[in-house]
């Protein structure tokens, strides 16, 4: 039994040392020699190559953002319409002659109110008939205006973030004779 | 170059420990760091080794290992030591090349060793400059050449604990560091590659109970 065990433990320990000794033949190597050498003229041509390579680098940062805000600025100035300025608007409404000319729109932005926010429930008015009360009034079509001509001021709409659209006044002509 | 530096580099460069050169170093004295280089080159090189297994990949390992060191000097506040905080950057470095494509399609376009018939010639010299039988060496040998390729058919983890290991360099808690598990988890990965190792020899004749 004895001899059995020895036989085993010599067997264990002639793998051991195979091991041990291909373990150490693999990974138990010296480095070349002038590995410090070459370390620090790595790190000398590391900064030399930098020190050439700064100047290209910042040129073509700046051409890049260059290109970049052109074309920023081209995307913008062909996709989002400006809104138009009050002034402008203004402008552009076409002073009409009539009888009792209704009183100049102007175009004023209102100032921003102070933004509150309240936790208070608001309640909405309760509206129980759009159209309003039935009346027996008459209608525009009855109304005898005689031989003048109606003028109606030109109808600007002012949409709230587009070019304004104007129509063109409308002129109605006087009705005719057997026209009631 | 000022003069503790010249005491340091110059005259006396054992002297001063890891830590005074690195504070050299991050102040800019490239000879300082060349010391450190000098004093870690080995340990660095054979981590390096253990991971890539090629000696001039290694090489390439170990060079870029100090550069990146070197450049990131700044960020090492000295809470570890100099020399795990290098083997860590090595390992990555390592870690980097063997994952790397290009380091696969250099492989599979070279030759292997048995391809090129320099296993045989090498086990014949050495067959021939041995002092035991003939007979003897020649089961070595062979035994020699089992146990390196069935090492690299380890799990990764336990052939890189076994190898980082059997470097000679290392510390138990080194290479804890380095591979970022718990020291009994290295000591466990050593005991179990050498286990498989052994097993798998004897699936291959070589007496194991």
């Amino acid at each position: 039994m004895n001899n059995e065990f020895s036989w085993s433990a010599a067997r264990e320990a002639r793998l051991d040392r195979a091991i041990d000794r291909a373990v150490r033949e693999m990974v138990q190597v010296d480095p070349p020699p002038g590995l410090r050498r070459r370390v620090l003229s790595r790190l000398n041509d590391s900064g030399n190559r930098r020190a050439h390579l700064l100047p290209r680098f910042a040129f073509a940062a700046a051409a890049l953002v260059v290109v970049l805000l052109s074309a920023t600025q081209l995307w913008y100035r062909s996709d989002a319409p400006m809104p138009p300025k009050p002034l402008d608007m203004a402008k552009m409404l076409v002073p009409v002659a009539i009888e009792s000319p209704p009183a100049p729109i102007e175009f004023t932005v209102p100032d921003a109110p102070p933004r509150q926010i309240t936790k208070e429930r608001i309640r909405m008015p309760r509206v129980t008939n759009v159209f309003g009360n039935r009346h027996n009034g008459v209608s525009a079509a009855t109304v005898d205006v005689g031989s003048r001509e109606i003028v109606v001021p030109p109808l600007t709409i002012v949409p709230l973030s587009a070019r304004p659209i104007v129509v063109t006044p409308l002129m109605i002509p006087s009705p005719s004779k057997g026209g009631q | 170059m000022d003069q503790s530096t010249d005491c340091v580099t110059g005259t006396e460069p054992s002297a001063a420990t890891d830590l005074d050169l690195v504070r050299l170093a991050q102040a800019g004295d490239v000879d300082a760091f060349g010391e450190l280089v000098e004093r870690n080159r080995r340990a660095v090189f054979r981590a390096a080794l253990a991971c890539v297994r090629s000696p001039a990949e290694a090489d390439d390992v170990a060079q870029e290992a100090f550069v990146t060191a070197y450049r990131k000097l700044g960020t090492f506040r000295g809470d570890a030591q100099f020399r795990t905080w290098l083997l860590s950057i090595t390992w990555r470095k390592a870690i980097d090349r063997r994952k790397s494509i290009s380091r696969w399609l250099r492989l599979a376009a070279t030759p292997s060793r048995s391809e090129t018939g320099e296993d045989s010639f090498d086990q014949m010299e050495r067959v021939a400059t041995s002092n035991r039988s003939q007979e003897d060496t020649f089961v070595d040998e062979e035994l020699q050449q089992n146990v390196t390729r069935l090492i690299g058919t380890l799990p990764r983890k336990l052939r890189d604990a076994l190898l980082l290991a059997g470097t000679g360099e290392h510390t138990y808690e080194e290479i804890g560091h380095i591979l970022g598990a718990p020291l009994g988890t290295v000591k466990w990965r050593v005991s179990e590659a050498r286990r498989v190792l052994k097993k798998k020899l004897a699936a291959l004749g070589y007496a194991y109970e």
